[in-house]
């Protein structure tokens, strides 16, 4: 170890520095920081056989040391500065953090004069340094010998009355110290916690806006939807042999257009509904869900060739309504993508996976690029023309919105005109057990 | 298309003009006008069942054979009307169908709870509006048989 590695910042008037003994270079960097701002010169050392070291070289004002140091700690060291002839009556404070109580007794018997807490405030460390380097504090005094019993063990102390007194009470100042911040981040806290709360509020009370926004969404536009499309069909109606055939044409489109904004809104109203509603959890038999929904869609496909492939599926705990929906969607887009196919082939299945089960449906459609998956399960995205496939593109986002609360995920594979799989992970019943 | 107010078979009770007018269009057609009265607000069509008001000189007796009520109504609401109707043993039962422009269901419970016969939401489309609106008036002054004059 060199001598040559601590270092010292001397001020122009030459008055002898104050050396830091920290083995944590942050802590040391903060410490030398404070000093400075107090006008005094610095000197730091990294350990404690680096501090005495350097003590000996250029006896300092005063030694701030931490305890716990590789090679030579804190108490140690303060014994050796005790011991040495020169240095002997050097002032030492030690860093703790109040953590262990028997480093009272530690310090006393080690020779140690103050304490300082760390973390330390700035303000109380340099008054106490002024005040030890304007009233050292009293050596040579009588030491006394005294027992004392702490954490049921007997430890022997001898040291002066002053010494004792001068330790005891910065701890103590320290411990008051400490005791004020903590009080007062425990106000903050509580403060803290009366503004979440009234956050808390206001979301409750925005949320319960959008509710009522949704409410009102799906009786306001719908009524006057149904003038549009009702007047429509009557000048349908009652002017027929005055309109020519683009006329008619025209009615017509406004007529499919209000159906289509009917769709529209129906879907943003289940979509809402689906972050709304509470989730009422039970075990559910997906295997018997899922074949139950595909006997409902069947009718759907009617005329069409459609092969469907329905392995197991182990049980799910969720609610059951929202699960029925995630099949009612993914099971009518696998048969909605492949009715250009002459033989659709859906495949449903499941497979565990660490602590969960992942589900898919697998089909040979029209697919997608894989380049926007990321939009797949967006509101409103839809991949294909509407002439090509119907569909406001409202599905996918629900099975996601419904996976998601259920604590699960969503992710999708696809080949343009070869088909697509979509896979969804849901917790497993029994996530202790491997599978 | 208005009824004198003494001899009525359906009252109905819808603040919004087109909504009235394609109820009424839909209900000439399958001729079940003849005896209909609309009013625009649910004091109004309280004032009509209760013969107070307006209709002080009406018979709250002379009940009408069927009420059509949207929800959602100015002043007084569907729900408040409904609960006064069946909440009087004078008109408690005279059939009470619920309409409502909302797919929402919040309301729907509540509505039973209070004793209406039916809970329908309009649809959007005209032509499904036109289904049930007609069906409804069949069922209501054809099928279903009215409590007996008092």
């Amino acid at each position: 170890m060199s001598e040559q590695t601590h270092t010292t910042m001397r001020t122009e008037d030459g008055s002898p520095p104050i050396l830091i003994v920290e083995d944590s270079m942050i802590q040391a960097e903060l410490l030398r920081r404070v000093l400075a701002r107090g006008g005094y010169p610095v000197a730091l050392a990294k350990d404690g056989v680096e501090g005495l070291a350097a003590a000996r070289k250029e006896p300092p004002s005063l030694i701030i040391s931490d305890i716990t140091m590789p090679v030579m700690n804190g108490f140690e060291m303060c014994r050796a500065i005790r011991q040495d002839a020169v240095l002997k009556d050097t002032p030492v404070i030690l860093l703790t953090m109040l953590s262990d109580s028997r480093d009272v007794i530690l310090g006393l018997n080690a020779g140690a004069d103050y304490y300082v807490t760390k973390p330390f405030n700035e303000q109380y460390l340099l008054s106490r340094i002024k005040t030890i380097l304007t009233e050292p504090p009293v050596r040579g005094e009588e030491k006394v010998e005294m027992e004392l019993t702490l954490d049921e063990q007997k430890h022997r102390v001898s040291v002066g009355p002053q010494r004792v007194l001068n330790l005891l009470v910065s701890t103590y100042e320290n411990a008051v110290l400490q005791n004020r911040e903590l009080t007062a981040s425990q106000d903050q806290l509580k403060e803290l916690s009366v503004h979440l709360e009234e956050k808390a509020r206001k979301l409750e009370d925005a949320n319960k806006d959008l509710e009522g926004f949704a409410y009102s969404v799906s009786h306001d536009l719908r009524t006057p939807l149904r003038a549009i499309d009702g007047f429509s069909s009557l000048v349908l109606k009652r002017y027929m042999d005055k309109l020519d055939d683009e006329g008619k044409r025209l009615l017509k489109v406004i007529r499919d257009n209000t159906q289509k904004m009917g769709q529209l809104i129906d879907d943003i109203l289940a979509f809402s509904r689906m972050g709304r509603l509470g989730i009422t959890p039970s075990e559910i038999d997906m295997d018997g869900l899922a074949r139950q929904v595909f006997e409902e869609l069947k009718p759907t496909a009617a005329g069409r060739e459609l092969g469907v492939e329905i392995a197991p599926l182990p049980p799910a705990r969720g609610d059951l309504a929202m699960l029925r929906q995630v099949w009612v969607n993914l099971l009518a887009n696998a048969i909605k993508f492949t009715s250009h196919k002459p033989a659709a082939a859906i495949q449903l299945g499941a497979y565990p996976e660490g602590r969960e089960n992942v589900f898919f449906v697998k089909d040979n459609g029209a697919g997608f690029d894989m380049q926007y998956a990321d939009k797949l399960f967006g509101v409103f995205q839809r991949l294909h023309g509407i002439e090509e496939f119907e569909g406001t593109g409202i599905g996918l986002a629900i099975v996601k919105r419904i996976i998601t609360r259920h604590g699960g995920r969503v992710w999708a594979e696809a080949k343009p005109g070869e088909g697509a799989a979509i896979y969804f992970a849901m917790p497993s019943l029994d996530p202790g057990k491997k599978p | 298309m208005t009824a004198c107010a003494e001899d009525v078979d359906i009252l109905l009770v819808e603040d919004n003009p087109s909504d009235a007018e394609l109820a009424m269009v839909v209900l000439k057609e399958n001729n079940l006008t003849g005896k209909l009265v609309w009013v625009k607000d649910g004091a109004e069509a309280l004032e009509f069942l209760f013969a107070t008001g307006t209709y002080a000189t009406r018979k709250i007796e002379n009940c009408p054979k069927l009420v059509l009520l949207d929800l959602r109504l100015p002043k007084v609401d569907g729900l408040e009307v409904l609960r006064r109707v069946k909440a009087d043993s004078r008109t408690k039962r005279i059939p009470v169908v619920m309409l409502t422009s909302s797919k929402e269901d919040c309301d729907v419970v509540t509505a039973y709870d209070l004793g209406v016969n039916s809970y329908v939401c309009k649809p959007v489309g005209f032509d499904e509006f036109a289904r049930m609106v007609s069906e409804l008036g069949r069922y209501w002054l054809g099928i279903s048989r009215p409590q007996p004059p008092r």
